[in-house]
């Protein structure tokens, strides 16, 4: 909610003016970390690869010449784990004390069973994924969530090398046509494989996607689109995020809220996604992509800051490094970089504002793997892997002085407001913001597009002077934002820790403000119900049928026109629906349905997503099981009718076309008068099966 | 030496101004571009190209000064490819590599502006110079240190070395060079761009010797290390004296020297001979001021870019320990773990198909490639690998006629294949019968492989043993749980001795005895050799003796 009016002063009209930078108005980061070399043994090579700290305060580094290296604080010293491994890209603990490890080829547990410091057995956990030999293919991870659940991400291969000469396939042929890519087959051949190949390919699975371990081993594909996904980590609130490099199809370098079933933007993945048959992924127009790929949490502007993104680590408590609990820290490879990433939801989806942090020479570069110490010294392990980067060990200590910094910044609809850990000195600072936006596309990075200066209208202060409010003539979605707070002072005279801000609007407050959120109330005040409707419970923002047959659960309020987003959860062999433009009761409907046991799931105008008895959803949706969360959209916007089922629109038409007239001829809806003329409530389908809804959000066209 | 200078650069600059012709249309669309491509270099380098500040921190040098940007189009053009490797404080930021990120238009374009802009040079660089620099530099890796530029600044400065270059084929076949003086000659010729070719030889396929003549013309007194690539020998003779001599011994041999050379004009020549195989002839020479300079058009860093690039990186076992490495292996499926013991001898056991894939001893695995490169194959070192029964270990033989199919893996032949139309790509799936499960380490770290095969529990395990002047590795394989019918263990498919049943007497391949106790074995026809195939009836303890029938081959001391 805004703050009422009243306690906001309005500061000036503003007008833009540029200030040089001086040094004086720049924290000096020595005053609050000290940054000190972690000295390693000269037998391994010091790229650090991966780096976690155990439960017994152990700190566990894993290095690019195969080893896992132990040090133990209290003695200062360095003990081998483990060696002879392919590349080791992440290390995590386990509970039983083992250590999981990502090698270029499989997942490995690491097990010192007879307890003499040193692992004993390497065990396989996940090899099931292909190898083809190609230099590009790294696996990081794994990153592990609170059901125990380890996920992983896998790099694309690059058409700058070939392959081995048999590979762990199997091996997909879509869209390609020829044998190795590399010189041997004579020059000519071989650039016309590149080409063909794309940039960046996944010949084999799941090169370019984030998988999921269960406890049980069980493989799954999780999520696609990925490039380079040097980075994966899940924050405080147990949400996935994943670093990507930018390249083709990659504007910038972004940051991703992971979740299953999504596609990321790259497309050589695709080749891998369930049911996506003979197509070339690079030759699907962009516009189809577009609708299909999940946007950008963040963009980090290349150049400005990460030109190379590493690990996400979520903060720690604030006592302890200084920074808020419950943001991200991002590493950067080419610039001497922290990046904090301060998220919010914004129309049910993640975004929000990247700021330097230990901009400093001391910190250097090839920032690549980091972990909180028990302590709460930030250790970063260093790497380069022969492109720009550097090697080594750091630990970075704050010497508990407080620290001014930015510490929300929140999207308006009409502007941005920035909240401060202190209140801000009487001299406001002079704000500066620029906007620009990136292309779609295959070619290698975008450059910036529409760049331009943004007049702010106004700029106002909150009475305890720790909140800024920023108003832009409008907000722009899909536009990365630049703020600069030059000059910013504290009341105590101390100046800002990470004057810019970037925040990308991939949802404006305004989309988000336009819907109603139909269980925002908390209750079920929105809705009544068919026969006895009170039997529909709502917990936790889950809106669930009874455990008997209820009847179906109707919005108070009628609309014809409207988007309507929700997301549902079936039972196993379930069938509901989501019914609108209805007369009693019959009218156009969204199918929930169980797809794999309900009966109906074999005839696609009558599956899952399917506009019912009328039109089939496109082949290649993609649904989860019964069991899991789907999310969905409705637009019915006078005649024209979309349903979408996961991020992709998987089937429109419009009402009185010649096709709707073919296929409602052909209904069990024909004969009905005026059908989809009336505006009416919006139904949740009894059909006398268990299901779920949340985050229904609605708004009228 | 002939140091870069920084020249105050004001005064020319603006001279310079004044002889600025007006820009064609064409020019004009150039320099547009290049001012937009600018402005991600004016993040760093600042909109007037001083240098931006981040408070006291300049983040990136002025373009005023940069010797770079006063000098040929070229070194620019390389920094902007390779960007410069970061050495110290002195500025925050990098200068990143933009070859993946920029066009050859946009290099070309920003190159003609940043000259134009900061030094005054009014000619407008074209994006077909830039795909040639972009491919001269190709194969380099990694940014620009400091002390190279200088080199490539030193190279340009001090124009082609080579002049005057003759050369004169000769046919016959010679085992060793021979003296030429003595021969005639069935061809003679100049070669215009003074890089010495094999491509002048008209009968390349036939046996054939070639000697190459020209000055050598230096600026500076210095150490040149000379570096010969050539097969199948050649020679480097400097002012009449031999500098070096490359005998072949080796695919990707390369000898080099040391000479000290005074500033000045030299004689050089080379021999060579070519008696079948591949032919190459590469000449480099590297100073400290110029660095490395190719004399041929065959770069000798190309060809031989393991041996001279990187110095190897041999992993050795020691205080009695084994190492287990995993790597990609030459000729093997991606998942090989090589495992080498002490006392020479070494092993590679793929998890791939889930069984001992080579053999080999003298020496164990040289990583450098791997870790020098990214991902590249690591070579084992000492005696060829031997192999005795690649692929996967156990199938079930309805009949004992039914093939054994060592590997799980399927060739795709493609629609597109037009150019090529044998072009296959084969690829290893999953066998549905096997699964592996890890590796133990036991005493001296020792490794047991761990797999299944259907309902049986494997594991592999493996002992040197090394005396009496003979190398022998025995491995167990404990199979646990009830075998189905017709279970079968491949011993080797290369056997030429005939052993009898209980395989008492040795097989032997041409490398190899093998002995193996704990199950009845048959014989069987597989090409040339014989397949020795173990039955597994019941849970059992598999000993398999490999021993080398020829002795070990002296390490050769490193050169």
């Amino acid at each position: 909610m805004m703050c009422p009016l009243p306690f906001w002063i309005r500061l000036i009209a503003f007008a833009f003016v540029v200030v040089p930078l001086s040094s004086a108005q720049q924290a000096q980061l020595s005053d609050y970390y000290s940054f000190s070399k972690v000295p390693l043994p000269p037998t391994v090579d010091h790229q650090v690869g991966g780096l976690t700290t155990l439960s017994d305060g152990r700190i566990a580094a894993c290095f690019d010449s195969g080893e896992v290296l132990l040090f133990d604080p209290k003695a200062g010293s360095w003990s081998e784990f483990a060696r002879g491994l392919m590349c080791p890209l992440g290390l995590l603990e386990e509970p039983s004390g083992s250590l999981l490890v990502m090698q270029w080829s499989e997942l490995t547990r690491l097990t010192d069973s007879d307890s003499d410091g040193k692992a004993d057995y390497y065990e396989t956990v996940c090899d099931g994924f292909g190898v083809t030999g190609n230099y590009h293919e790294f696996a990081y991870g794994p990153a592990r969530d609170k059901e125990g659940n380890l996920y992983i991400a896998l790099n694309l291969a690059s058409n700058n090398g070939g392959v081995l000469k048999t590979v762990r396939g199997p091996w997909s042929p879509v869209g390609l046509a020829k044998e190795h890519m590399d010189a041997s087959n004579g020059k000519q051949i071989a650039d016309q494989y590149k080409k063909d190949a794309g940039r960046m390919y996944s010949r084999v699975p799941w090169r370019g996607w984030v998988l999921k371990i269960t406890p049980e081993g069980k493989v799954e594909p999780f999520a696609s689109g990925f490039r380079s996904p040097d980075g994966i980590g899940f924050d405080d609130e147990g949400r996935l995020w994943v670093t990507d490099n930018q390249g083709d199809w990659k504007a910038t370098n972004p940051l991703y809220h992971v979740e299953k079933g999504n596609f990321y933007g790259h497309p050589a993945s695709l080749i891998w996604r369930e049911g996506w048959g003979e197509r070339n992924p690079l030759e699907v127009p962009v516009e189809e992509l577009e609708t299909m790929r999940t946007k950008e949490a963040a963009f980090f502007p290349y150049g400005d800051m990460a030109n190379s993104l590493t690990q996400p680590i979520a903060t720690i408590d604030p006592t302890q490094f200084g920074l808020p609990r419950g943001e991200l820290l991002i590493g950067d490879m080419n610039q001497p970089n922290l990046i904090r990433f301060l998220g919010e939801k914004v129309g049910g989806v993640m975004q929000g504002a990247a700021i330097p942090f230990l901009l400093t020479p001391e910190l250097g570069i090839g920032n690549h793997r980091f972990t909180f110490d028990k302590d709460g010294a930030l250790w970063i392990g260093k790497t380069h892997l022969k492109w720009a980067g550097d090697e080594g060990l750091m630990k970075v200590t704050w010497n508990r002085k407080p620290i001014f910094l930015i510490e929300k910044v929140k999207l308006l609809e009409n502007g941005f407001e920035v909240r401060f850990n202190q209140a801000l000195a009487e001299e406001a600072p002079k704000w500066k913001v620029s906007r620009h936006t990136y292309h779609y596309h295959a070619d290698y990075g975008s450059p910036r597009v529409d760049l331009q200066e943004v007049e702010l209208s106004e700029v106002s202060v909150s009475n305890d002077r720790k909140s800024i409010r920023l108003i832009l003539p409008e907000i722009k979605e899909r536009y990365l934002y630049t703020i600069t707070a030059d000059h910013a002072r504290s009341m105590n005279g101390q100046p800002l820790m990470g004057h810019v801000m970037h925040y990308y609007v991939n949802t404006s407050a305004t989309t988000e403000a336009a819907f109603e959120d139909l269980l925002g109330t908390g209750d079920l005040s929105k809705f009544t119900a068919g026969n006895k409707g009170s039997a529909w419970t709502l917990k936790d923002g889950i809106v669930s049928r009874g455990p008997e047959k209820v009847g179906s659960l109707m919005t108070r309020q009628r609309y014809k026109s409207f988007e309507l987003k929700f997301e549902w959860k079936i039972s196993e062999g379930g069938n509901s629906g989501v019914i609108y433009r209805s007369q009693k009761g019959r009218g156009l409907e969204y199918q929930v349905l169980d797809d794999e046991r309900h009966i109906r799931g074999k005839t696609p105008n009558s599956s899952a997503a399917a506009l019912y008895d009328l039109l089939e959803p496109s082949p290649d949706k993609l649904c989860h099981p019964a069991g899991e969360w789907n999310s969905a959209r409705i637009v019915s916007n006078g005649n024209h009718i979309e349903h979408w089922l996961n991020g992709a629109k998987v089937l429109e038409i419009d009402i009185g076309s010649d096709e709707w007239n073919e296929r409602f001829a052909k209904s069990k809806y024909k004969g009905i008068e005026n059908f989809t003329g009336t505006e009416s409530p919006i139904q949740f389908q009894d059909h006398g099966a268990d299901v779920s809804f949340r985050n229904i959000l609605i708004r009228s066209l | 030496m002939n140091r870069i200078s920084y020249l105050p650069t004001l005064l020319i600059a603006a001279t310079i101004h004044v002889l600025v012709q007006p820009l064609h249309a064409q020019d004009k669309k150039v320099m547009q571009l290049g001012r937009e491509t600018f402005t991600a270099c004016s993040l760093c380098h600042g909109p007037d190209g001083k240098g931006a500040k981040a408070g006291d921190i300049v983040m990136a040098p002025s373009l005023h000064d940069s010797v770079f940007v006063k000098s040929k189009a070229e070194p620019l053009i390389a920094v902007i490819l390779k960007g410069i490797h970061k050495e110290d404080n002195k500025y925050l930021q990098v200068m990143v590599p933009l070859e993946e990120a920029l066009s050859d238009e946009q290099i070309a374009a920003v190159t003609t502006y940043i000259r134009s802009e900061f030094a005054g040079k009014t000619n407008v660089i074209e994006p077909g110079f830039v795909k040639k620099v972009r491919k001269d530099y190709k194969s380099r890796t990694g940014s620009w240190k400091r002390e190279e530029l200088a080199q490539l600044l030193a190279r340009l400065e001090a124009g082609p070395l080579i002049s005057n270059l003759r050369y004169t084929i000769y046919e016959g076949k010679w085992e060793e060079l021979p003296d030429f003086s003595t021969l005639n000659p069935v061809q003679t010729g100049t070669i215009a761009n003074n890089k010495i070719t094999l491509d002048v030889v008209e009968n390349p396929q036939r046996a054939f010797g070639a000697v190459f003549e020209g000055d050598l013309t230096l600026k500076h007194s210095d150490d040149y290390e000379f570096a010969l690539w050539a097969l199948n020998q050649g020679a480097l003779i400097v002012d009449g004296e031999n500098v070096l001599i490359a005998n072949g011994e080796n695919d990707a041999a390369i000898v080099t020297a040391t000479e000290k050379l005074e500033a000045g004009r030299h004689t050089f020549k080379v021999h060579y001979l070519f008696n079948g195989g591949k032919a190459r002839l590469g000449l480099s020479m590297t100073s400290k001021t110029l660095g490395e300079v190719e004399l041929g058009d065959r770069p000798i860093s190309k060809g031989t870019k393991k041996n001279v690039a990187y110095p190897p990186i041999v992993l050795t076992p020691e205080n009695g320990e084994a190492i287990v490495h995993r790597a990609f292996l030459p000729n093997e499926k991606p998942r090989a773990i090589a495992v080498g013991y002490p006392g020479g001898l070494s092993l590679s056991w793929n998890g791939d198909t889930l069984n001992l894939s080579t053999l080999w001893r003298g020496g164990f695995l040289d990583v450098s490639p791997h870790w020098n490169h990214r991902g590249s194959s690591s070579q084992p070192v000492g005696e060829a690998q031997l192999a005795p029964a690649m692929g996967m270990p156990f199938q079930i033989l309805e009949s004992p006629d039914q093939p054994w199919v060592p590997f799980s893996e399927a060739q795709i032949a493609y629609e597109r294949d037009t150019a090529e139309p044998k072009a296959q790509i084969t690829f290893d799936i999953e066998h549905p019968d096997y699964q592996y499960v890890g590796y133990r380490l036991g005493e001296n770290r020792f490794p047991t492989f761990l797999y299944k095969y259907r309902n049986l529990a494997i594991t592999d395990t493996f002992e040197p043993v090394v005396k009496d002047g003979q190398d022998e590795i025995v491995r167990t394989l404990t199979i646990q749980g009830q075998p189905e019918e017709n279970v079968y263990f491949r011993v080797t498919d290369q056997a030429i001795s005939k052993p009898d049943d209980d395989a008492s007497v040795a097989i032997q391949t041409k490398e190899l005895a093998i002995t193996l106790e704990g199950a009845k074995t048959i014989i069987r026809p597989a090409g040339d050799q014989s397949e020795v195939l173990a039955r597994i009836s019941e849970p059992t303890e598999l000993k398999i003796s490999y021993r080398w029938l020829k002795p070990r081959k002296p390490v050769s001391p490193p050169p």
